[in-house]
């Protein structure tokens, strides 16, 4: 039986030629041995014909274009799959590129509050208590500068001068968190430089100003920043600067985003230029 | 098709692609007849495939340029199918709107009009109701068995022209004309009678 429904799937194949030799030959010494299949063969060949006999029907109107359709069926233009595509992509790197920033601006600001352990690490350990944290967020969020993260200094950079105040008279120790905020204000490539300016007690003095200056730009901030690692020779690069080092690529990945995002808008547009 | 038609059709072609609308309508002329028969035994119903037909003419007409040589009948037939199936989908969506047409309508709807050359009124008689029994047979079968079918034994497209028409794979064409061969033969079988005597199965000695 499971031979017949073997039979009974290659028929159709038959009645069309399409079974290759030896499957033709076995189906046909089948076929003479065994009646029911012939039935089968018989009645399907004949179902087969019948429908071939199906009579044709005209049209029953003219289905020619008029010069209207025509014109209109040839401007429609219906998004390809370039042009879908690229919508997609430019979605995707826009939202990647809010997730990402959204994450570095968070992270950031979390990774200032606990920085102080890593600061402990570095010579400022006794250094300003609640000073630290401070001056170190506004630090890191401008080590990522992004226009915007210049407003989230702001807030933070206040705390920088009383800082500085307590810092100074204490001692040295004390002066590289509130150096940091007003250099930190200002430069990501300064990083190391936190570390340098431990000793001078100078320092937070020009830091003062600069932080009071420095909240809102940005890229005018980073050649008030250079001066302050310069200010003192390097003494020793702590684990912060592998820490901000470690955070470059952030920028990278959201200048990547934002190229991906312009670039396949400008794509978007010339699909849309070059269709119409 | 014979080769001067063939060659004829080509120019057609060529015509119509660099924006000859007469030309282009030269070739409906010539393939409307089949493309809205297709349409008909797909759909069972003569507005939904006159819709088709005039889809996949506009269709066509906007698509042209994606012809490559081969059969230009093929090439219309799958741009009738995707119509056909758009229409199918429809149905599926809003499916009250198509029963109506399926129960009942068929019986007061006239019979088309047939390509026939000895129209005699009796044959003309016959004909319709063996086309009003072939149709109500290809009707019952599920739309992907009916679609494959109409293409193989209605309109002669090859395996191939039906996988590409119907976007599937050579297996599946081939299993689902089996299984729509079978069906439909045991459908008919089961009704013989109705049939017109000439049209029956004669039950000689097999």
């Amino acid at each position: 039986m499971s031979n017949l429904e073997h039979v009974t799937d290659q028929l159709s194949l038959f009645l069309d030629g399409r079974l290759n030799r030896r499957e033709q030959a076995r189906l046909e010494e089948h076929l003479r041995a065994c009646v029911d299949c012939r039935r089968q063969l018989a009645t399907l060949r004949y179902s087969v014909s019948l429908m071939k006999q199906a009579p044709p029907i005209r049209a029953p109107r003219s289905f020619t274009l008029s010069d209207e359709q025509a014109a209109r069926a040839l401007p429609r233009w219906q998004p390809g799959w370039l042009y879908q595509s690229l919508r997609g992509l430019t979605a995707f790197a826009a939202v990647m590129f809010l997730v990402v920033f959204s994450a570095d601006i968070l992270s950031t600001s979390r990774f200032g509050v606990s920085a102080p352990s890593s600061a402990q690490t570095a010579p400022a350990t006794s250094a300003p208590f609640n000073a630290v944290p401070a001056p170190q967020a506004a630090e890191d969020n401008q080590s990522k500068s992004v226009a915007t993260t210049a407003a989230a200094a702001a807030p933070v950079a206040p705390a920088g001068p009383s800082t500085r105040a307590v810092a100074q008279p204490t001692a040295p120790a004390s002066a590289p968190p509130a150096l940091p905020a007003t250099s930190g204000v200002a430069k990501p490539t300064t990083v190391a430089g936190t570390a340098e300016s431990v000793q001078p007690t100078t320092a937070p003095v020009v830091g003062g100003p600069a932080a009071a200056v420095s909240p809102q730009p940005t890229a005018t901030a980073i050649p008030i920043a250079t001066p302050a690692p310069s200010v003192e020779p390097a003494s020793a690069p702590t684990p912060e600067a592998r820490v901000r080092l470690g955070e470059l690529p952030w920028r990278a990945v959201e200048v990547g985003l934002l190229g991906v995002v312009v670039l396949s808008v400008g794509g978007l547009l010339a699909l849309r230029i070059y269709r119409a | 098709m014979s080769d001067p038609q063939t060659r004829l059709e080509r120019e057609l072609i060529q015509s119509a692609r660099r924006g000859d609308l007469h030309a282009f309508n030269r070739l409906v002329e010539s393939y409307q007849d089949m493309a809205y028969h297709t349409a008909y035994r797909i759909l069972n119903d003569p507005e939904a495939a006159a819709d088709a037909t005039q889809e996949a003419f506009i269709s066509a007409y906007r698509h042209l340029n994606e012809f490559r040589d081969g059969s230009f009948k093929a090439w219309l037939l799958r741009i009738v199918t995707n119509a056909c199936y758009d229409i199918l989908r429809a149905r599926q969506r809003h499916p009250s709107e198509s029963i109506d047409d399926l129960l009942g309508a068929d019986e007061e709807r006239e019979p088309p009009d047939f390509i026939d050359h000895r129209e005699g009124p009796e044959e003309r008689a016959v004909r319709a109701e063996l086309n009003r029994f072939l149709q109500e047979g290809i009707a019952a079968l599920p739309d992907d068995q009916r679609v494959v079918l109409v293409l193989a034994d209605v309109q002669g497209l090859s395996y191939e022209e039906i996988a590409s028409a119907t976007r599937t794979n050579l297996g599946t064409v081939k299993s689902r004309l089996n299984r729509a061969r079978l069906r439909l033969r045991d459908w008919l079988l089961e009704r013989q009678e109705l049939l017109p005597e000439r049209y029956r199965l004669d039950s000689g000695p097999l």
